[in-house]
């Protein structure tokens, strides 16, 4: 079967300053993939670029999502295909309420599928039923978009947006950082719950700890904008136990 | 059309007025207090009023936004006439006495008098003497002592002209008597006409222990002039509420004077400028503190596209005797294009030496963080874009206290600003 995602020898770079240098991944339907690797080896910009965010400049290689070229597609068109980036730093929207983006996002996504619209009722108790499931306080429906919200509250409503939108394909961007143990450990669940054969995942880390708990089938090291190494899950392990310099350059 | 109130006292304020415009001549930008602004156009525009200016049917889209059981009355004034058939006005036994100039009493006229021969701030205003010389009708409202109205007040000047000279000088006196709470909503709405121009006068009493919350939505036509000018005068312990919401007009300027006269005045002067297009949105506020123990809380912001100009000016001055005041303005801008351009302006005049005052004015873009955020979750550009503007200026609608207005208010700037993606 064709992979879902499929990254050719993808080279980019911002301004004159080169950050991915040839990255080769395949992912498959249902799959989830940990990426793994120091600072600065590329791991959010190779994020940022799968969900179309400006100020990068891809100078070779190829992205296919679902057979087609992804990178002339724009970030919501990539949405609307099941495309979804867990923000490393959601943004705050002061004046906008979660829960009016949230039901603007998801009609706006229904509506270009042909799809009817959900009404402000039917949209109020889906939001809520996810809502408990990611165990986030209902009362944060009603504030502004992470406005004024805790590190690990933001974190979750990250997870709820995901929940809601039922993305086909989600990358995760160091959704781990800033969270205590039991705020990771919510975040996870609310991941794994969301693990389905039609589902693929790109969890993006720092660490080797979220991968306790959202369990990875195959893990690549990120170093110097390549892939330098690739694995199952016991990889994460070995990682965690010899430090990134095993892997090299 | 003769007016009843044109009795001796009137006729001699009028000349007065004529007489001190004529001296002060259309204000050029050689003036401090119009640097920004250049009235050339509505100078040259040849501009007068029409008593023979042809009555037009309300639409009823504006028809609708006023039902007449939502408001304690509605003045519907109709290229600067009242129109009777269009207006509700409250019953006898109301403690609200409305009523449009032209049909008072020569006994009740007796209060346009001290409205009319004007004091010393609106003396130095060419606009205003302009006003004062030239109305030709307007609305004198009074809420007696200690009533609380549960609707608002609705006053509408339409301005719909088949020929592009019209004038029109609206005038409304409001007094609010001790103790009394009301909401008061001024409109002025024109669409798809000839050029003309408002230059309307507001003037508002808030005596002791009163309360009167002002919305002023001025939607006039795109090529329209307006012209509008607002006074309130404070006594002790009263609050006083202003929200100016400008959509309209080739030159729109709004003017308020905001005088706390005694002890324990409160006023809080909000306004939204929304210019597109090659727009003129003019702001000038001066909050006076003359009585001790007083508070002002000013908030102004702007949106502004295309080759669209705000300007906002707020003069804050600080008597000697105004002791332990309490005074904060801040003014907002969002430019959406690189050729929007706003002047703001604080200025400061305090002779007393107890008192804390602070002022900040801001102006800055879009975040492209948020609108990739947006974008990021399926809403397309143009959407996410409407949503950050609409962001931006919700906390204006969310002052107004009056839920009804609120809720009008909101309508018009969705349908008007946002929906028809306006401000692009």
């Amino acid at each position: 079967m064709a992979p879902l995602l499929e990254i050719k020898n993808l080279h980019a770079k911002i301004g004159d300053q080169a950050i991915l240098q040839g990255i080769n991944l395949n992912v498959h339907s249902g799959e989830v993939h940990a990426i793994m690797g120091p600072n600065g080896s590329g791991k959010s910009t190779l994020a940022n670029i799968l969900a179309g965010r400006d100020g990068y400049e891809v100078t070779e290689g190829e992205v296919f999502y679902q057979g087609k070229n992804l990178l002339p597609i724009s970030p919501e068109d990539r949405a609307v295909a099941g495309i979804f980036l867990s923000f490393q730093y959601p943004v705050e929207i002061p004046g906008v309420s979660n829960t009016y983006f949230l039901k603007a996002a998801y009609n706006a996504i229904r509506k270009r599928k042909g799809q009817e619209e959900l009404d402000a009722i039917d949209f109020l108790r889906l939001i809520k039923e996810k809502a408990k499931s990611v165990e986030m306080d209902e009362a944060l429906l009603s504030r502004s978009v992470n406005e004024g919200f805790s590190g690990g509250q933001k974190k979750r409503n990250e997870i709820l947006q995901m929940a809601v939108l039922e993305p086909i394909f989600a990358i995760l961007d160091e959704t781990d950082s800033g969270l205590d143990i039991d705020a990771l450990r919510i975040v996870s669940e609310g991941i794994n719950v969301l693990r389905s054969p039609e589902r693929s995942m790109l969890v993006i880390t720092h660490y080797q700890r979220l991968l306790d708990y959202v369990q990875p089938d195959f893990v690549h090291v990120l170093s110097g904008g390549r892939i330098t190494k690739s694995g199952g899950k016991e990889l994460a392990l070995e990682l965690e136990e010899k430090g990134y310099s095993w892997v090299g350059k | 059309m003769e007016l009843s109130i044109e009795s001796p006292w009137l006729q001699k304020n009028r000349r007065t007025a004529l007489e001190r415009f004529e001296t002060l001549g259309y204000p050029t930008e050689k003036l401090e207090d119009w640097r920004f602004t250049n009235v050339d156009q509505i100078k040259e525009g040849g501009f007068k009023p029409n008593p023979l200016a042809r009555m037009i049917a309300v639409p009823k889209t504006l028809d609708a936004m006023f039902p007449v059981n939502a408001f304690a009355c509605r003045l519907v004034f109709i290229n600067g006439r009242y129109s009777s058939p269009d207006s509700s006005l409250p019953s006898a036994t109301s403690p609200l006495t409305v009523c449009p100039f032209s049909t008072m009493s020569e006994a009740d006229s007796r209060c346009l008098e001290r409205t009319t021969d004007i004091s010393n701030v609106q003396a130095e205003r060419p606009f205003t003497n302009l006003n004062a010389a030239l109305f030709s009708d307007g609305v004198f409202c009074r809420i007696a002592p200690h009533a609380i109205l549960q609707k608002p007040i609705a006053i509408l000047y339409l301005t719909h002209p088949a020929l592009p000279d019209l004038a029109v000088h609206p005038r409304i006196l409001i007094v609010a008597e001790p103790g009394s709470q009301s909401v008061v909503m001024e409109t002025f709405w024109g669409d798809g006409s000839q050029p003309y121009f408002t230059n309307a006068v507001t003037e508002i009493i808030v005596n002791e222990n009163a309360f009167v919350e002002h919305v002023r939505v001025q939607n006039e036509d795109k090529s329209a002039f307006h012209i509008g000018a607002l006074f309130s005068t404070q006594k002790g312990n009263s609050r006083f509420l202003s929200h100016v919401f400008a959509l309209g007009g080739k030159l729109a300027r709004n003017e308020i004077y905001s005088a706390l006269n005694a002890q324990g005045a409160v006023c809080g002067l909000n306004g939204l400028y929304l210019g597109t297009g090659r727009q003129h949105m003019d702001n000038h506020t001066t909050i006076d503190h003359v009585g001790a123990h007083c508070a002002s809380n000013e908030l102004y912001k702007g949106v502004l596209s295309g080759n669209a100009r705000g300007v906002f000016n707020g003069r804050i001055i600080v008597r000697p005797q105004a002791q332990k005041t309490d005074a904060v303005q801040r003014n907002k801008n969002l430019l959406l294009s690189n050729t929007a351009l706003v002047n703001t302006k604080p200025e400061l005049k305090i002779y007393a030496d107890d008192v804390k005052c602070k002022h900040g004015a801001t102006i800055g873009r879009m975040d492209p963080d948020q609108i990739f955020y947006l974008r990021s979750r399926g809403l397309a550009a143009e959407d996410a874009k409407s949503i950050l503007v609409y962001a931006f200026i919700s906390d204006m609608i969310e002052k107004i206290e009056s839920i009804e207005l609120k809720n009008l208010v909101e309508s018009i700037v969705r349908a008007s600003y946002i929906d028809n993606r306006k401000w692009q």
